[in-house]
């Protein structure tokens, strides 16, 4: 029997109604990797930031190193070994390594910090994470990796049992990724119990002992060794009814909250366009109709569709092009042409650091592209400013909606207007009953709720917040002819998802809006796009759409795209051979 | 007008006018002239033999005040006449600046140092550093355990003309009754003595004046704000004395602006330090009405003479530079102390 | 939460509604309190004249407040206000004594106050360097300019320039009109126009209102000019009234009681929020301070310790106020 090191029972968690967790068990044995996956806001993070303290529970019991509690501060979290690795690390650049190691623990020697002490030990935990850096170097001056593996070491200079590594390669390079797996492997043998939270399969093949799927905030497939199958693992995230390991109760992702959502949205995650269109408003049902005979609901098909579609040419039956991107380049990123149609909905597909939010700020001008062009309709517009870009009709939703998108303390109507305050001024004076006009009927097109113009942004909701920062390019003084959204929904609750979806989707079908956005998340794309670019490496490495556009081909297509960790697939996306998802070659027009 | 109304005001604003008075200690007898009896005769006979001096260095530490570039103007020409150059620092009203800026000259070797410590105590080591290694200390503005020599003025003495004056002239105008307002100065040594010698003279001399206020105020805004403070209370205030000219001026405005007329026969304001403005007023009739002043020749000629003298081996080379109350009636010495400025 | 409350009263005009006003700015209570103390205490506090010459007095701090609280808002602030009161002062002194007529004399004035802010809102904005260090040396590079061009005392402006600080118009001294303009332009440009939103929305998030398409660059920068404006009309206000100006310590110290008034009236240094009438609110609460001590004869240091003190206790008040409201 191996000593258990971490086991959850039942844990659940609600926020303002909303459920993020709901009765889940988790165990993770002494020496054991056990994979979390699931979508983006199903739940992962909730469950480790209960691990960390940083949540109570509502309910259930978290037991580590055989101590069993109800709710944990962070102090005692760390003090009972739980050491969790977050995607946005919490080194402190300005600090060395050692001193990064040694915050808030560090050694005195008549009152003063004893350096050399520090030092040593530090080495030898560089040395067990199998670390480059020298304890001297200054945390801010290292890769990415490197920074990653100071913090791991701070975590076992903590005696940490329980690791958590929160998508811990999504910011790395592939040698470093590789790197990386190794430690991993190392630690396990050094009997930590690490919770190792993904999205990427090839991960959980190589490194998993045990994998759990979270959806919903539930469990939705739970099992030990490496029988899964890649198609198990990705019907559990997706939630398919085909098969529902150990829990049957799989809904369809859209909790029924939103009006006329209900018929198309519990069916499954594929509430796709046709549904959420229909759903919309009466006016959108006709024009997204359209785009939805182009596809069937992507019910999932034995294996990974064959089917893909022609470069530059948008299984669309609009066909105008709206935005014209060609050959644009710059650091990081490119050549890359695409075009999205009148009305089209475009999705980037890739992982964190692919290269998608340069792509659309690029195209924002917010990034200086070195080279190519950008048309809206037949006029070249190529914007180096962001104002420039609106101007020409592009307008951009930031994915970081904290930094680049909201004013928190600013009102409501504030955000959503800022930008058009200026619009609607006459001779230089703001017209102020305009302006309450324009955001009623914004606040009320978009569901925001509640929609109190004066009400500082930061009191909303995360989806209310988005829908905000949307809401400043889709209302009636302020109507863009070409919307890119970068991870429209990230940090959005279910039912708000569903209602931006529903926004987006209307806006493409009644004004003809082009809309390219990126996501790391296929249930997303599926929700959303009439056709998905699947980007790797700052390009456009293949294509998917109409019904070969599905969760399982978008996660086939970025294993393949993606230059796994593991070395014998280690080609990079210009040659994607076995990829179902190939057709278009990147760059390419 | 005035902003300057908290604590949050550096005390160097405060010591400069202070300083300002300090430095002002010339002389301007009656007979007001450019050469005044010490100065002159301990300087002059050093003149030949001084000549080897070919270095002074003048430490004045408050640079805001107009007098600063009216002394490194003087004192320039001076020492050109006799073959030297004269090297500034530049303290900015901060102590430690200037202590640091005088550790230099002496590390340099500038032969003579003329210095006007802001902090007396705080000066004496590095005096006799510069004594140690051969060089010419000469103080300013007081005298130093360590030192070649030194040019003193006597801040009370201008209080005490002023406040003479005054109590002479509201025995004749007022019948010896009255309301007095002083703008005075606690905050360094020199502003203590000059306020004590004020009030001294006048509470002494004018015993059936009343005393209505006495607050701190050395610069042309606060003495303008607090001036009118006290006029809410005291509407029918006659007099004011200021520790400074700049004060003393701003009380001037105020009362002017409370519908006093600019030669209003029973009131009067007074100052110290003989700054441009103040002479102006007096000159032109106004209740402005004196001034304790010193005159920058006499100090310039002091801050060559004096370690000239040294230089020479004179016996007693020190200086004290005399101050004298300007008035109403001292049109020739006002010109010249303008000129002098100019 | 404090920060969201008080961006709840950004927008409103000087004249709003008396409970929810009194929520938002608790220093109206607080000014009040002291008004009725020092009127108890001294009997003389309220008399008009008196009022007179807090108003005059505040008059030129409020001149500067406005824009200066406007930059700060948007995220800068500008610290080299004192050193540009006394270029301002000295030039438009300088001209009238030339026997330049009263006009010319500002506008040169304002024109050396326009170059000053020019120089620093280019280097803030435009080159992206920190506003506390850029003006930080232009006060003391302003103050050096200052006085390597007048190095002596300027007097004896001539009447035409005296109009300016000592005329009266419809009662009120001219001082205190040119405030009241300039505080009622502060809160309709915030209230009213589209850059008034766009001051507030660079201030809480620059990069977000660049994304925006705002030009985060232009609005700051013409403020920084303003401000540079009104600290020279400010010291050729100040000269007028005296009829004199030092370049070494004409304004000095200025800058502090400027930003003391600005945060005191509930602006927050950190940007994105804060009120024309809270300026108003700050700019008064320092201006009856200092005179309120002077009449009750309070000795110096007594004085510092008590104006420290009631700063921290006026900034305190005003923000825990709101919390207690809830």
């Amino acid at each position: 029997m191996t000593p258990v090191n971490l086991r959850v029972r039942g844990l659940s968690k609600s926020f303002g109604g909303v459920r993020a967790l709901d009765g889940v068990d988790l165990t993770v044995p002494m020496g054991q990797v056990h994979a979390l996956l699931g979508h983006n806001g199903a739940g992962k993070s909730t469950l480790i930031k209960c691990l960390g303290g940083a949540f109570p529970p509502d309910a259930g019991t978290i037991e580590v190193g055989g101590t069993s509690y109800t709710r944990l501060s962070p102090r005692e979290s760390i003090d009972a070994g739980v050491a969790i690795i977050f995607q946005t690390l919490s080194v402190v650049d300005a600090l060395s390594v050692t001193e990064n190691i040694f915050l808030g623990q560090e050694w005195t020697r008549y009152g003063r910090i004893d350096r050399r002490a520090q030092e040593e030990v530090a080495a030898g935990l560089l040395e067990r994470v199998a670390a480059s850096c020298s304890p001297r170097d200054r945390v801010g001056e290292l890769p990415m990796g490197q920074r990653q593996l100071v913090e791991i070491a701070k975590a076992l200079s903590r005696s940490a049992a329980v690791l958590v590594l929160d998508e811990p390669t999504a910011a790395l390079s592939t040698a470093e990724s590789a790197a990386l797996a190794e430690r991993v492997e190392d630690l396990r043998t050094q009997g930590l119990a690490i919770v190792y939270v993904t999205h990427l399969l090839s991960e959980v093949e190589r490194l998993a002992d045990a994998v759990t799927v979270l959806r919903d905030g539930r469990v939705t497939h739970r099992s030990v060794g490496a029988g899964q199958t890649r198609r198990e693992l990705v019907e559990a995230i997706a939630g398919r009814p085909t098969r529902a390991p150990q829990v049957t109760q799989v809904t369809g992702g859209v909790p029924a909250q939103v009006p006329g959502s209900g018929g198309g949205a519990d069916e499954s995650a594929a509430c796709e366009g046709g549904a959420g269109g229909s759903a919309a408003s009466g006016g959108g049902a006709g024009g997204s109709a359209a785009s939805g005979g182009g596809r069937v609901s992507g019910r999932t098909t034995a294996e990974p569709p064959a089917s893909t579609a022609a470069s530059g040419a948008p299984a669309h039956p609009s066909g105008r092009p709206r935005l014209t991107v060609d050959g644009l380049h710059g650091p990081g990123f490119g050549p890359v042409s695409l075009t999205v149609a009148e009305g089209e909905r475009v999705g980037l597909f890739g992982l964190i650091g692919s290269g998608r939010t340069r792509i659309l700020e690029s195209l924002y001008g917010a990034r200086r592209a070195v080279g190519g062009t950008v048309s809206v309709g037949d006029r070249t517009v190529t914007p180096a400013r962001p104002a420039e870009a609106l101007a020409a009709g592009i307008a951009l939703v930031p994915a970081d909606r904290r930094r680049q998108g909201l004013f928190p303390l600013l009102g409501a109507q504030d955000n959503a207007l800022l930008p058009s305050v200026r619009h609607l001024a006459r001779a230089g004076i703001r017209a102020r009953g305009a302006e309450h006009r324009v955001f009623g009927a914004l606040a009320e097109a978009v569901g925001l709720r509640p929609a109190r113009p004066r009400l500082p942004a930061a009191a909303f909701s995360g989806g209310n917040q988005q829908k905000l920062v949307l809401g400043r390019w889709i209302h009636e003084a302020r109507s863009v002819d070409v919307l890119l959204l970068d991870e429209p929904t990230q940090g959005v609750d279910v039912g708000a998802r569903q209602e931006i979806y529903e926004v987006v989707t209307a806006l493409a079908a009644d004004r003809g809006t082009a809309v390219l956005f990126a996501s790391s998340d296929p249930e997303e794309v599926v929700a959303l796009a009439d056709r998905c670019l699947i980007v790797a490496e700052g390009r456009i490495a293949g294509e998917l759409s109409g019904p070969g556009l599905t969760e399982e081909a978008l996660l086939s297509a970025i294993h393949d795209a993606e230059p796994a960790p593991d070395p014998g697939t280690q080609h990079t996306a210009s040659a994607p051979a076995p990829s179902p998802a190939s057709a278009s070659a990147e760059g390419a027009a | 007008m005035t902003t300057r109304r908290f604590a949050t005001v550096p005390s160097a604003t405060r010591r400069q006018f202070l300083a300002y008075s300090g430095a002002v200690a010339a002389a301007l007898t009656a007979a007001g002239c450019s050469a005044p009896p010490g100065a002159a005769t301990a300087t002059r006979p050093s003149a030949s033999s001084g000549a080897r001096l070919t270095k002074i260095g003048l430490d004045y530490p408050f640079t805001q005040l107009p007098l600063y570039s009216t002394l490194v103007k003087l004192s320039t020409a001076g020492a050109k006449k006799h073959g030297a150059s004269l090297l500034t620092t530049n303290d900015g009203a901060n102590a430690d600046t200037q202590a640091s800026n005088l550790t230099t000259w002496v590390a340099r070797k500038v032969p003579a140092i003329v210095s006007f410590p802001m902090v007396f105590e705080a000066t004496e080591a590095i005096a006799k550093a510069a004594l140690d290694a051969g060089l010419i200390w000469v103080t300013y503005g007081g005298s130093l355990e360590h030192q070649s020599a030194d040019i003193q003025f006597s801040f009370r003495k201008g209080g005490t003309l002023l406040g003479t004056a005054a109590a002479k002239w509201a025995a004749e105008q007022l019948g010896g009754k009255g309301k007095i307002a002083f703008l005075t100065d606690s905050t360094i040594e020199l502003g203590r003595e000059r306020t004590k010698g004020m009030i001294d003279a006048f509470t002494e001399l004018a015993p059936g004046v009343d005393v209505v206020a006495q607050e701190q105020a050395i610069d042309p805004d606060t003495g303008l704000a607090k001036t009118q403070a006290i006029l809410a209370k005291h509407p029918d205030l006659n007099l004011v004395l200021g520790v400074t000219d700049a004060a003393a001026y701003g009380g001037f405005k105020a009362l002017q602006q409370a519908g006093r007329k600019k030669d209003d026969a029973r009131t009067f304001v007074g100052g110290q330090d003989g700054s441009a403005p103040s002479l102006v007023a007096i000159k032109q009739g106004t209740f402005y009405r004196a001034s304790a002043a010193l005159a920058p020749d006499d100090i310039a000629h002091a801050i060559v003479e004096v370690p000239r003298a040294v230089a020479a081996g004179k016996a007693d080379p020190g200086v004290e530079v005399p101050i004298a109350l300007v008035g109403p009636g001292d049109t020739a010495a006002i010109d010249d102390l303008l000129a002098q400025n100019g | 939460m404090t920060a969201a409350d008080s961006v709840l009263t950004r927008p409103r005009l000087v004249a709003s509604g008396g409970l929810t006003t009194l929520r938002r700015q608790p220093l109206i209570v607080v000014l009040g309190v002291m008004v009725a103390a020092f009127q108890l205490s001294t009997g003389s506090f309220l008399d008009p004249a008196n009022l007179r010459g807090i108003a005059t007095d505040a008059a030129t701090l409020a001149i500067v407040a406005v824009p200066s609280a406007l930059l700060v808002i948007s995220g800068y602030l500008d610290l080299s206000v004192g050193s540009t009161l006394a270029l301002g002062g000295l030039v438009g002194g300088w001209l009238a004594g030339q026997g330049q007529s009263p006009v010319v004399a500002v506008l040169g004035a304002l024109a050396a106050g326009a170059a000053v802010g020019a120089v620093n809102g280019v280097l803030c904005c435009y080159f992206g360097l920190s506003a506390f260090i850029v003006t930080l040396g232009m006060l003391t590079a302003v103050r050096g300019l200052a006085q390597q061009l007048f190095p002596l005392p300027l007097s004896g402006f001539g009447t035409g320039f005296a109009w300016l600080g000592g005329a009266r118009i419809a009662g009120l001294a001219a001082p205190v009109v040119v405030a009241a303009l300039v505080l009622a332009a502060g809160a309709l440009f915030l209230a009213l126009t589209p850059a008034g939103r766009h001051v507030f929305a660079i201030g809480v998030n620059r990069e977000a209102a660049h994304l925006s398409g705002i030009d985060v660059r232009r609005t700051p920068f013409a403020l920084f000019v303003i401000t540079g404006v009104a600290a020279a009309l400010a010291g050729a206000i100040k000269a007028s009234v005296l009829d004199s100006v030092v370049a070494g310590t004409s304004g000095s110290g200025f800058e502090l009681a400027v930003l003391t008034a600005v945060l005191v009236g509930g602006v927050a240094l950190t940007g994105g929020s804060g009120s024309i009438l809270g300026v108003l609110l700050g700019v008064l609460f320092l201006g009856c301070l200092q005179n309120g001590l002077t009449l009750l004869d309070v000795p110096t240091f007594w004085q510092q310790m008590a104006q420290g003190s009631a700063l921290v206790a006026g900034a305190a008040l005003a923000y825990f106020a709101p919390r207690a409201a809830r």
